[in-house]
């Protein structure tokens, strides 16, 4: 059976900087998009090509879906780029993290207690909660910069610091304590299920090999583009909800 | 919390790098991908709309066309059908005209030709006449010559003459 650990495994160092097996899939993935956009920019045309057409259908129904939720497209055009880059690569990821290869592929290393083992050379980039826990970031700490510019400092720092009555002053820390929940919860919630997923998988995989663990991967398959949709709404909920006045 | 940090395999270093490396991709997806293919889509809409705009607005310069050239079409027939009629009305008047016309110019002719007719056949009996008195009177002399005197040769050759001129007249 392989080995499940919590911990993405280090490769090799780059500098003062590990680089572990889910970090050089998360450089592959934006690779893989980078490359896109660059294939996409030199042929953007009036009449789109096939693969125009494919990223322009692509670009259409996220939009679509930001303005159900911010009510108008001006404010989900505003905050599309960052929304959609969280939702593409959180899906790139997941389904990247089921492909045959990802986790099936590496080198026997001796650990530090002298024991060989052998380190998977990509692994499920969300499987690792450095991973998600830098996007959930990326989330809160952008949501509070949006808030800052729309609304003002005044106005923004409000919300979370009142002196106008005990009650509004507990709302406020509150209001504090559920910023820093958000962070946890959203990083939590993607690395839990694509953990679980990991784990379910590797389980299966061991106990019937081939044909039972089709069914799962089509379950991972729908679980990671849940997943991504999960937590592009709810950056889009908190970048849309602190850049209105009327927010608590 | 720092064992906690370290069992769940937290590293900020990792986490910077990660931030770094998705702020990178929104940058690049952003200048490369989703502002050129929103423009594109954006500007097809704009285009779409002004050509719908354009379509709803040709429409109804058609339908105002389609009005205008029923109502001229409607006028052009109510005066072509007074031209008409009033076109039969004076060709029924100029053909019963010509018809007058043309009886009377019949007529006309007709009366002249008698005229000349009975003229011609007047001058061709007084010829006649001259002609046959002539013979008559030389007829007379040769036939009676010396027997008569001038006066009773000239009773004889007018009561010759009279008759001729009466038999000429029947």
């Amino acid at each position: 059976m392989d080995h499940i650990s919590i911990v993405a495994d280090t490769l090799f160092h780059i500098g003062p900087l590990p680089v572990t097996n889910t970090m050089l899939t998360a450089w592959i993935v934006s690779l893989g998009f980078i490359i896109f956009a660059f294939i996409i920019s030199r042929r953007v045309s009036y009449i789109p090509s096939k693969l125009q057409n494919f990223a322009e259908a692509v670009i259409e129904i996220i939009i679509g879906f930001l303005e159900t939720i911010a009510g108008d497209r001006k404010t989900a055009e505003r905050f599309f780029p960052i929304v959609a880059t969280i939702f593409l690569f959180v899906l790139a990821s997941n389904w990247l993290g089921i492909l045959p290869g990802v986790g099936s592929i590496g080198m026997h290393t001796v650990g530090h207690d002298g024991h060989e083992a052998f380190v998977p050379l990509f692994r499920s980039v969300y499987s690792d909660l450095n991973m998600t826990l830098a996007l959930a970031l990326i989330v809160v700490v952008l949501s509070h910069v949006y808030g800052l510019i729309t609304v003002g400092v005044r106005h923004h720092l409000g919300k979370f610091i009142t002196f106008k009555g005990p009650v509004l002053f507990f709302t406020g820390i509150l209001e504090i304590i559920g910023e820093l929940s958000k962070v946890i919860s959203l990083s939590f919630r993607l690395f839990g299920n694509v953990f679980a997923g990991e784990v379910l998988l590797i389980i299966i995989g061991s106990l019937v090999p081939y044909i039972a663990t089709i069914p799962f991967l089509g379950l991972e398959l729908f679980v990671g583009l849940i997943q991504a949709a999960i937590f592009g709404v709810l950056a889009m909920v908190a970048f849309s909800s602190f850049t209105r006045a009327d927010s608590h | 919390m720092e064992d906690l940090f370290h069992n769940l395999g937290i590293d900020w270093k990792i986490l910077v790098a990660q931030i770094v490396n998705f702020t990178i991709l929104v940058f690049v997806l952003t200048k490369f991908l989703y502002r050129p293919l929103l423009g594109m889509l954006n500007r097809r809409r704009d285009e779409i709309k002004k050509s719908a705009e354009k379509t709803v607005a040709a429409d109804k310069l058609v339908a105002e066309i389609e009005r205008q050239k029923e109502e001229v079409l409607a006028k052009a027939r109510t005066t072509s059908s007074e031209m008409i009629k009033k076109a039969e009305t004076q060709a029924t008047g100029a053909a019963e005209k010509i018809m007058t016309d043309a009886q009377a110019e019949a007529k006309r002719i007709a009366a002249d030709e008698r005229k000349k007719l009975a003229s011609e056949h007047d001058a061709l009996m007084q010829e006649a006449t001259r002609s046959l008195g002539a013979t008559v009177i030389r007829a007379v002399e040769q036939s009676v010559g010396d027997v008569l005197d001038e006066k009773a040769k000239g009773k004889l050759v007018e009561q010759a003459m009279q008759k001729v001129q009466v038999t000429a007249r029947t």
